[in-house]
């Protein structure tokens, strides 16, 4: 029979071993080191609250995928709609993702975050489990799409993607030629 | 850069990640992780407590409609009044079990729209509470209670007309404030606070809920 101390141990087991994950969702919903943390701790919680109905029979970055994404889509809404509201509770605990952020968010990474900002709040969460290595059944399982319908958004995100750095790189290159001048 | 580029570099930054990420604070984290947890259990404290206010009411506004049956006059103020308990009766139980069936380890898309048809329902049953509110909680109060509480008839007391008047100005305010809500639904940005409450009363944020709830479906179709 587990104990209390068993399941939470072996939940923080299993929340170590899939950081990356919480990590690149926050970073990518929040926008500020204060919003990654209130969005971490939320995504924590109900993590923790959801934890007594995970199945282990199915992948845990599936299910973590699926509770970290509602909580960062539903969180981003609400704080567009509804007065910035923080969570006093337990932040302390997470400073290490926030003190993180200083040394992760070199330019290149800040770039690679901002390339998928430009997308909306679903899009978003595709382009982030694709970009992780999830076949699209996976990811048609996470976000409850069809596998099809994940094939054709991402050709289109591709797109997106391809002319957006074309126009990038056209308007920097005009640019450094303008100042050449 | 193409898509392939974009996922060689994020790939390339797990590393640096599970360098520095670690949850190691597990004596300050167990204790975090046991109090949320009870606190969200009463999350859906305020949906209980505005059914139990309501639900307070009915027997009072309902005993009175039965003993006022033959007296139109006061049967029905006291008839608005009972329904537009009922109506906040049944929208506290609704949000409370829709609140229940969200669980966010459910699809994505699932979830969302599940938190979406609950911010739908939410929001009209604002802008209905709301406006009949201000109607039901003036004159057909005070003809309910002055009648239930003290035995009087305020229709005497008063003379028709000025009831009358009382719910024609009701209707006015509640309108009007419908109305100043819709002109200050894209100013307030100095009061975010107020600028909800007028986009909330003014059917912008439901209108933002429905497009949005129409956008998951087609989503959800595959369009």
């Amino acid at each position: 029979v587990s104990t209390d101390t068993d399941i939470q141990a072996g939940f923080l087991a299993l929340l170590n071993a899939h950081r990356r994950l919480l990590y690149k969702v926050t970073r990518a919903y929040g926008r500020s080191a204060a919003d990654r943390d209130d969005l971490a701790q939320e995504s924590i919680v109900q993590l923790w609250r959801a934890y007594p109905r995970y199945d282990r029979r199915f992948k845990f970055s599936t299910w973590m995928y699926r509770i970290t994404l509602n909580v960062a889509i539903s969180w981003q809404r609400r704080e567009r709609t509804q007065m910035r509201h923080r969570a006093s509770e337990g932040e302390e605990i997470l400073e290490n993702v926030a003190v993180l952020d200083a040394t992760l968010d070199r330019e290149d990474v800040a770039l690679l975050y901002a390339s998928i900002e430009r997308f909306d709040e679903i899009d978003r969460a595709l382009l982030l489990l694709y970009l992780d290595g999830h076949s699209h059944a996976e990811i048609a399982d996470v976000l409850g799409m069809t596998p099809t319908n994940v094939g054709t958004r991402i050709g289109r995100l591709r797109e997106h993607l391809r002319k957006a750095f074309r126009q990038a790189g056209h308007l920097s290159s005009s640019l450094s030629q303008g100042e050449a001048s | 850069m193409t898509l392939d580029d974009l996922q060689q570099q994020w790939l390339a930054q797990d590393k640096r990640i599970d360098e520095l990420v670690q949850f190691t604070r597990h004596l300050r984290l167990e204790r975090a992780l046991v109090k949320p947890r009870r606190s969200l259990r009463l999350s859906q404290f305020g949906d209980v407590f505005e059914g139990l206010l309501g639900l307070m009411f009915l027997p009072w506004t309902g005993q009175f409609l039965f003993t006022h049956l033959g007296e139109p006059r006061f049967w029905l103020p006291a008839a608005a009044l009972h329904a537009w308990f009922v109506a906040v009766v049944a929208v506290a139980v609704a949000r409370f079990v829709l609140k229940s069936q969200v669980h966010y380890d459910a699809p994505v898309l699932q979830i969302q729209q599940q938190l979406t048809r609950l911010r739908v329902l939410t929001l009209r049953a604002l802008r209905l509470t709301f406006a009949t509110g201000v109607i039901v909680w003036g004159a057909p109060i005070a003809i309910v209670a002055a009648r239930s509480w003290f035995g009087l008839d305020l229709y005497a007391l008063l003379g028709f007309k000025a009831v009358l008047d009382v719910l024609a100005v009701s209707a006015i305010l509640a309108l009007g404030f419908l109305a100043i809500c819709a002109l200050c639904e894209n100013r307030l940005q100095h009061s975010p606070l107020l600028q909800t409450l007028a986009r909330n009363l003014a059917e912008y944020n439901l209108r933002v809920a429905e497009d949005r709830l129409a956008k998951l479906a087609e989503l959800e179709r595959g369009h």
